[in-house]
């Protein structure tokens, strides 16, 4: 991995996640390592299902009542996280790391106002009691950073009452409403339409630059992340596979699977399509031995199907976890 | 608009739906036509009613006003007092595979459903027989997936079963709500391969109904841009690329996430997103989009822009030309 002299922000170092099901248990994460420094934006890219969701709320420490972290060290400025305490956690989510979720209405409170979640967020963030005198006037301040232009009505509507565009965009304020140093947002324009997918990334790109944040931005949109972040990290059934800055991912994929996403994705300039990637992602309380990869690939040869690749450096600050470009 | 080529035209199309809250004006004199054998694509945003006038045209709905001529015949009535004939000759792919698949039936089930319907199958044997050979065709090994349960398949295997249910009846038409929209990317060119290939095989008409413009553009060979309830722009594809021409296309194409140089110089440049769609239910007088755009001027807030044709083929409603 790469050693730069910049610091540190958040280091996850083999992660192991698994969720108990019926069925056995399933295997979700299969050591994925990442680590993103102070001010950078890092994308993680993969389909549905491959776990980057499940990696994200391990770093919050939400993971749900069935899911178990079997392994691995995640260090948030040093600290370890996995090893926090309650109020320690608390104090984590509270003052450095906020996090944005895909789906606004489900993010949000259908049966309270506007004003009443926001003013609680802000109440629990700052970590007093605040009096109640002053909370409006943040309210209003914090909905007309994330251009929200009828302030008042909003605060005084349920969430049913708003569009989609204007749900993220009080999400965005609700985690945002305090500073913080880390946003991951879990793509956060995956329910909205073309134009206000525009706008919103347009106005998550101007408060990340304002507040001087770092930020994680999930998505299966390979476009937004391309016009977005430094560096991409590229998952595949909950693996790493292959990691590089931006540019570099785009023109000269590496990894099967990474040229398979890119290939499949339609262009504007028209050319029609690719095969795509057949098949599907592995089921997991039974995933395939050696590379995660090697049912789909067609690539693959003996040793895919025995042993997993190590993600290894290719260059300068391009990873891959494949056979074929390993010496071995 | 030709009408010897086109296999369905649709001609003033209305359909507002009365609610407690007022009257939804979803769909407003929509006007285009299908030519035989080609992919007509249908784009719009949520609430443009795109959907609702792919279903108007599946008699899903009852037009308020206007015309439906498919082949020559008009169909603008609901689907039960349509000639049988009309139904086997027209289906639709919906948007979500999960929700369009009965859970409790299996895949063999589902696709021999309209088999039994229209007759084509006189017994069992025949029956699997044609059911395996459309399970081939969309690329689903039969033995495999015959009696499988819809939530043992995973989406694009599920898509290409309602695919396999669309053409079991040897239509010449097929609606395509958003087919890929609920699909991964990997995924979703394995579907549209599967549906274009069919298209050559079957020589099926379609309308592709989507909001990805990016797909729009290795799919269909005209295009029509919906604004609520509105056509605002209709063209071929090349020409539309090329030259779009209306402030909202412009807006919709500048705000796509691409993957390339060459695709951002497509873009229109100096073209900012802003706004959000108002309701249907009080659709801004004049022109629809003025709230929006930022070339209005006083008369698109009075009136409404006719169809003008700028370039040949290239039709728009914009006072600005």
């Amino acid at each position: 991995m790469r050693v730069s002299l910049s610091e540190r922000l958040l280091e996850i170092e083999g992660l192991y996640v698994g969720y108990r099901t019926y069925r056995g248990t399933s295997k979700v994460l299969d050591g994925v390592q990442l680590s993103i420094d102070v001010g950078e934006k890092v994308g993680l890219i993969g389909e549905s299902g491959c776990g980057k969701t499940t990696t994200m709320k391990a770093v919050l420490r939400i993971l749900p009542a069935n899911a178990s972290i079997q392994n691995g060290e995640i260090y948030f400025r040093g600290k370890e996280i996995l090893k926090m305490g309650k109020s320690e956690l608390n104090e984590l989510r509270r003052m450095y790391v906020a996090m944005i979720f895909q789906d606004p209405t489900a993010a949000l409170n259908p049966v309270f106002k506007v004003e009443t979640q926001l003013v609680d967020v802000i109440k629990s963030s700052s970590g007093e009691s605040e009096k109640t005198e002053g909370l409006k006037d943040k309210c209003i301040r914090l909905l007309k950073e994330v251009a929200l232009s009828d302030p008042e009505r909003v605060l005084d509507s349920y969430p049913f009452q708003l569009s989609g565009g204007m749900r993220q965009r009080i999400c965005i304020a609700m985690a945002l409403a305090t500073s913080k140093h880390l946003l991951i947002a879990d793509e956060p324009t995956t329910n909205l339409d073309v134009t206000i997918q525009d706008q919103v990334m347009a106005l998550i790109k101007d408060i990340v630059e304002n507040r001087k944040l770092s930020v994680i931005l999930i998505s299966h949109a390979l476009g937004a992340v391309r016009g977005f972040v430094d560096r991409v990290y590229t998952m595949y059934a909950g693996e790493i596979v292959e990691v590089a800055e931006t540019d570099k991912l785009f023109l000269d994929p590496l990894h099967p699977y990474t040229k398979g996403l890119l290939e499949s994705t339609p262009r504007l300039t028209g050319g029609g399509f690719s095969e795509g990637v057949g098949g599907r992602v592995p089921d997991y309380i039974n995933p395939p031995l050696g590379c995660r990869f090697h049912p789909r690939c067609n690539y693959s040869f003996s040793i895919c199907k025995e042993e997993k690749p190590p993600l290894l450096d290719i260059e300068e600050n391009h990873s891959v976890a494949c056979w074929l470009y390993s010496k071995k | 608009m030709e009408e010897k080529e086109s296999i369905l035209a649709v001609k003033n199309l209305t359909k507002h739906f009365k609610t407690s809250f007022g009257t939804v004006h979803a769909v407003d004199n929509v006007e285009f036509d299908v030519r035989f054998g080609e992919t007509f694509g249908l784009v719009g945003e949520s609430g443009s009613g795109k959907t609702t006038t792919g279903y108007i045209i599946m008699g899903i709905y009852t037009p308020t006003s206007g015309k439906i001529m498919f082949k020559g015949q008009d169909i603008s009535v609901h689907t039960v007092k349509r000639a049988k004939s009309i139904k086997k000759d027209m289906s639709i792919v919906f948007q979500d595979p999960a929700s369009s698949l009965n859970p409790s039936k299996s895949v063999g089930d589902i696709v021999g459903l309209p088999l039994k319907v229209h007759g084509i199958a006189n017994d069992s044997s025949e029956l699997s027989k044609k059911v395996e050979e459309l399970l081939e065709a969309v690329e689903l090994p039969p033995e495999r997936f015959m009696d499988r349960l819809p939530r043992d398949l995973g989406g694009g295997e599920k898509q290409a079963v309602a695919i396999a249910r669309a053409i079991a009846t040897n239509p010449s038409f097929v609606v395509l709500d958003e087919p890929t929209s609920a699909l991964d990317v990997s995924v979703q060119a394995k579907v549209i391969k599967t549906l274009m290939k069919l298209q050559q095989e079957l020589n099926l008409s379609y309308l592709f109904i989507t909001h990805d413009l990016s797909l729009m553009r290795n799919v269909a060979s005209r295009v029509a841009i919906m604004y609520l309830g509105k056509i605002y722009e209709y063209a071929s594809t090349s020409a539309f690329f090329d030259n779009p021409l209306h402030p909202y296309t412009k807006m919709l194409l500048s705000s796509v996430p691409v993957l390339t140089d060459k695709e951002d110089a497509l873009k229109p440049k100096g073209v900012k997103s802003t706004g959000e769609v108002p309701s249907a239910i009080n659709p801004p007088l004049g022109c629809r989009f003025h709230t929006r755009c930022s070339f209005a001027k006083d008369v698109c807030a009075a009136k409404e822009p006719e169809f003008m044709m700028p370039e040949s083929g290239h039709y728009v409603a914009c006072h600005l030309y």
